[in-house]
């Protein structure tokens, strides 16, 4: 049977062959060729070719408009029978790296399916000028021909010699000799050439949009015929004898030129010019004899649309079609019939329309406050998407963060008699105290806000505890009963309530501590709280919550058990950001020497990083660790307060240790807290209540006015920031 | 000793002066006159002229240092139609100019904070995808954000 056919195919003459394969889309007729040798030579004859193009062009049902989307690079094409269909990825772009956000393309112009495409890359300004076949998805890229983004091209086809040619133009020179060079690049001899003929150096090239049209081997567009640029003709560019010509306008439009805005284009095979007289009448002229300038007539009037068009064409079924208001539409003259198509029509600003750039929406989103944008989820899928990306979350924390004007919590923990407070300040003005800054959360008694601690805050979460039993004398908690933890998020207004431990002692003894740490490590992108249990000089246990498991887990590394003491439980302010914990601990039972421990929240271990030589022997001077400048570095004040700042400059290494800075300002009995993110010194002295606010390199000093709370009860002060650490509300809900 | 003077080309071929030692602030434009100084005429294919006109308009202003902040501030202010201020932002993310894209990002963002979702959508022209169902099922889970 297949033998029996493919004789009876053989046999079929000629004509009647091409008259099928004329209807079969390009790229199938090209894989055809390799069928037989006389079949790849009549698919690869000239006439075959034409009759082939000629049958998809003036085929009706598959007529498309192809619109290409300046800022998003993508082609979307209509069937002109019925324009509201929208066929995405009908053709794609050939792209070697579609996720390159710095490559742009422009689609210069367009003949028998051809495209002329032009690339250039943002950073370097690489260009590239290629002849692309959608329909066959072949490349041809174009020999560098000079600066090309200042040039204008034009694509053109010409018949008599069956040659397709980029027509480029370049002004060079210097003001006021400035002249125009044209160069045509030949498909056929593959190369660029310079036009013997000068472009006619009274003409201004017109700069909005050049329209080509070189489907007669002519490409014509408007010029300047002045220096003044008033008075506009149509030049015209023979293909084939490249030679140029002056065809003038129709008198009448010749004559009110000002105010009109014209587009040229091809209707019904004749070159036409869409003329709007106001920004909502359009006029079309066709020239019926070509190059006959007596011969324009006046075919069509466009008032109907009432709005500002721009005219863009006619198709080949003579349907105008024009843009307004950001909408493509199309206009059949004999049927009255309008279509419209909401989209980013190509002769407006693309991004003022549709699909912002992810890259604009992204610098926009993340300077949202963090409510706002929870919210903005509910915008699209894209968008939830978007604003779920752990990478979108710390970017905005980042920008949040190292926002103009910091915004500092102070958090003062409850006491006996008096409540916890949480009081907020700018920066820059940090005596002013904000007011109904952020909604507490809490549902707690008075009873038991006077046990509200503060255990730590992270990239905008705060974590704290309460409970109903409770020493209200000691520093540090002491008995574990109703021990109620949550996180918080102030900008989200949601809190977390964390699990019971795993190993809950109902009641220490005297001598027990219980100390927590809350940290973040980037590693695993997690949020932890640390607990350490010690009794007399020992640590009995350490168990580690994890938000990403919402659980704890017991640390089976022992805390270095030749550290009997941790210093300054509650003065770190900002710590825990880089994945580690880190304290100061003393040696031995004697307690002279001083070491630094620091816990990994990724790897959960410990370690122990060397002091600077000088610091060892602790007696001399009270130190705090800090960070500053994303380093740690630890706050020494001598006996007689002068404060030294000395700073690791490669983590872990304890040779790098420098001593940066000496605070020899300051005067006066003072307690360091560190620093901020824009490295301000903070510090509270017993002259006044405030907390200090000192500035390393002006000098300058401002109070942040605390209204005495942190002379009752042991403070924190933390940086306030937008965050979207989202997994606290989910969960709670 | 005259300064020098660059041209910039919009998308739209319209041309554009400017003193090299202002433009350098774009950091694109930096590293284009470092790459090839003799270059006359700097082509910027995604900008039109109306944006230009801003930007360079941004770029020429006297303001000392310390005023600058609130410059750029009240610059962005007075062009409060989004539209406009997407354009601008496009244009100085693309030029790497950064004081004028934070401010434009900024201001787009404070405008669209207190925006219901629609007219979020509205602004920006994104299309709600999803369902009413779906809407509502989204709606519920982050009803805590609302």
């Amino acid at each position: 049977m297949a033998s029996l056919l493919r004789t009876t195919i053989e046999k079929i003459p000629d004509h009647l062959l091409s008259n099928i394969f004329i209807r079969l889309p390009a790229k199938v007729v090209a894989q055809m060729r390799s069928v037989s040798k006389p079949w790849n030579a009549l698919l690869s004859q000239l006439s075959f070719i034409k009759s082939h193009l000629h049958r998809s062009i003036h085929n009706n049902d598959e007529n498309f408009v192809v619109v290409f989307d300046e800022s998003t690079f993508t082609f979307t094409a209509h069937p002109s029978k019925s324009p509201h269909v929208k066929l995405p990825n009908f053709i794609q772009l050939p792209v070697a790296d579609p996720s390159d956000r710095y490559l742009r393309h422009e689609l210069l112009d367009s003949v028998n399916g051809l495209l002329l495409l032009f690339s250039y890359h943002l950073r370097d300004f690489d260009c590239s000028l290629q002849i692309w076949n959608p329909s066959l998805s072949a490349l041809l890229e174009i020999p560098d021909a000079g600066e090309k983004l200042l040039d204008n091209f034009l694509f053109g086809f010409d018949p008599n010699t069956d040659d397709y040619k980029v027509v480029r133009f370049s002004y060079v020179g210097e003001e006021p000799e400035v002249f125009m060079l044209v160069h045509v690049f030949s498909m056929r001899k593959g190369s660029w050439e310079l036009t013997k003929e000068r472009f006619p150096s009274q003409l201004v090239l017109f700069g909005e949009e050049v329209c080509g049209d070189g489907h007669d081997g002519h490409l014509h567009w408007l010029c300047y015929a002045d220096k003044e640029m008033k008075l506009q003709t149509i030049v015209a560019f023979d293909l084939g004898v490249e030679s140029f010509s002056e065809m003038r306008l129709p008198l009448p439009v010749l004559r009110n030129m000002d105010c009109r805005k014209n587009v040229l284009g091809i209707l019904a095979g004749k070159v036409c010019l869409m003329s709007c007289v106001k920004d909502d009448v359009c006029e079309v002229w066709v020239m019926n004899e070509y190059g006959d300038v007596t011969s324009w007539a006046k075919h069509h009037l466009f008032s109907q649309f009432s709005c500002d068009i721009t005219p863009l064409g006619f198709t080949l079924n003579d349907e105008f079609l024009f843009a307004f208001n950001n909408v493509l539409a199309m206009y059949d003259p004999v049927t009255s019939k309008l279509s419209q198509e909401k989209m980013a029509s190509p002769h407006q600003h693309p991004t003022k329309i549709e699909n912002l750039p992810g890259e604009l929406l992204s610098e926009i989103l993340i300077r949202v406050p963090a409510k706002p944008l929870a919210r903005m989820r509910c915008v699209s899928k894209p968008w939830n998407a978007l604003l779920s990306k752990p990478s979108f979350i710390k970017s905005h924390l980042h920008c949040w963060m190292h926002a103009n004007d910091e915004i500092y919590l102070v958090l003062a923990n409850g006491g006996l008699c008096v409540p916890f407070s949480i009081t907020a300040h700018l920066s820059r003005s940090p005596r002013l105290e904000l007011t109904n800054f952020f909604k507490l959360p809490l549902t707690i008694s008075p009873s038991e806000s006077q046990t509200v601690r503060f255990l730590g805050s992270v990239n905008g979460l705060i974590c704290f505890c309460y409970q109903s039993d409770y020493d209200h004398f000691a520093d540090h908690i002491t008995s574990y009963s109703d021990l109620v933890i949550q996180i918080w998020n102030p900008s989200l207004s949601t809190v977390l309530t964390l699990p019971p431990c795993q190993l809950l002692p109902n009641r220490f003894s005297d001598c027990t501590n219980v100390y927590f740490w809350f940290g973040y490590d980037p590693k695993t992108d997690d949020y932890k709280l640390f607990k350490l249990i010690s009794r007399f000089e020992e640590c009995l246990q350490v168990e580690v919550y994890s938000l990403r498991k919402d659980s704890w887990g017991l640390i089976n590394q022992r805390f270095p058990s030749h550290v009997t003491q941790i210093l300054d439980v509650n003065k770190i302010c900002v710590d825990g950001c880089d994945g580690r914990l880190h304290w100061l601990g003393s040696i031995g039972n004697e307690r002279k020497l001083v070491t630094m421990v620091a816990f990994d929240l990724g790897m959960e271990t410990f370690s122990e990083i060397s002091l600077p030589q000088s610091f060892i022997d602790h007696n001399e001077r009270r130190c705090t660790l800090g960070v500053i400048a994303a380093k740690l570095c630890l706050l020494s004040c001598t006996k007689n307060f002068k404060c030294e700042v000395w700073v690791m400059n490669e983590y872990g290494v304890a040779e790098s240790w420098v001593k940066h800075n000496v605070l020899s300002d300051l005067t006066g009995v003072y307690f360091p807290y560190g620093f901020t993110i824009s490295n301000k010194f903070l510090y509270t002295t017993f002259e006044d209540d405030g907390v200090h606010l000192y500035d390393l390199i002006s000098a300058d000093t401002k109070i942040m006015g605390t209204g005495g709370i942190q002379r009752v009860m042991p403070i924190k002060i933390v940086q306030y920031v937008e965050s979207l650490v989202w997994m606290a509300p989910i969960r709670s809900s | 000793m005259s300064k020098k003077t660059l041209t910039l080309m919009s998308k739209d071929k319209q041309l554009f002066n400017i003193e090299e030692h202002l433009a350098v602030q774009s950091v694109t434009i930096r590293n284009m006159v470092k790459e090839d100084g003799a270059s006359s005429v700097i082509p910027l294919p995604r900008v039109d002229s109306e944006t230009l006109a801003l930007v360079i308009e941004y770029l020429n202003r006297q303001q000392a240092p310390e005023e600058d902040e609130d410059y750029v501030k009240k610059f962005v202010d007075e062009r409060g139609e989004i539209p406009t201020l997407l354009e601008l932002a496009q244009a100085a993310l693309d030029l790497d100019i950064k004081k004028l894209m934070d401010a434009a990002c900024m201001k787009v963002a404070d405008l669209i904070k207190d925006f219901t979702l629609e007219e979020v959508r509205e602004a920006l022209r994104i299309e709600n995808d999803r369902t009413p169902e779906e809407e509502k099922a989204i709606r519920d889970e982050f009803q805590w954000a609302f």
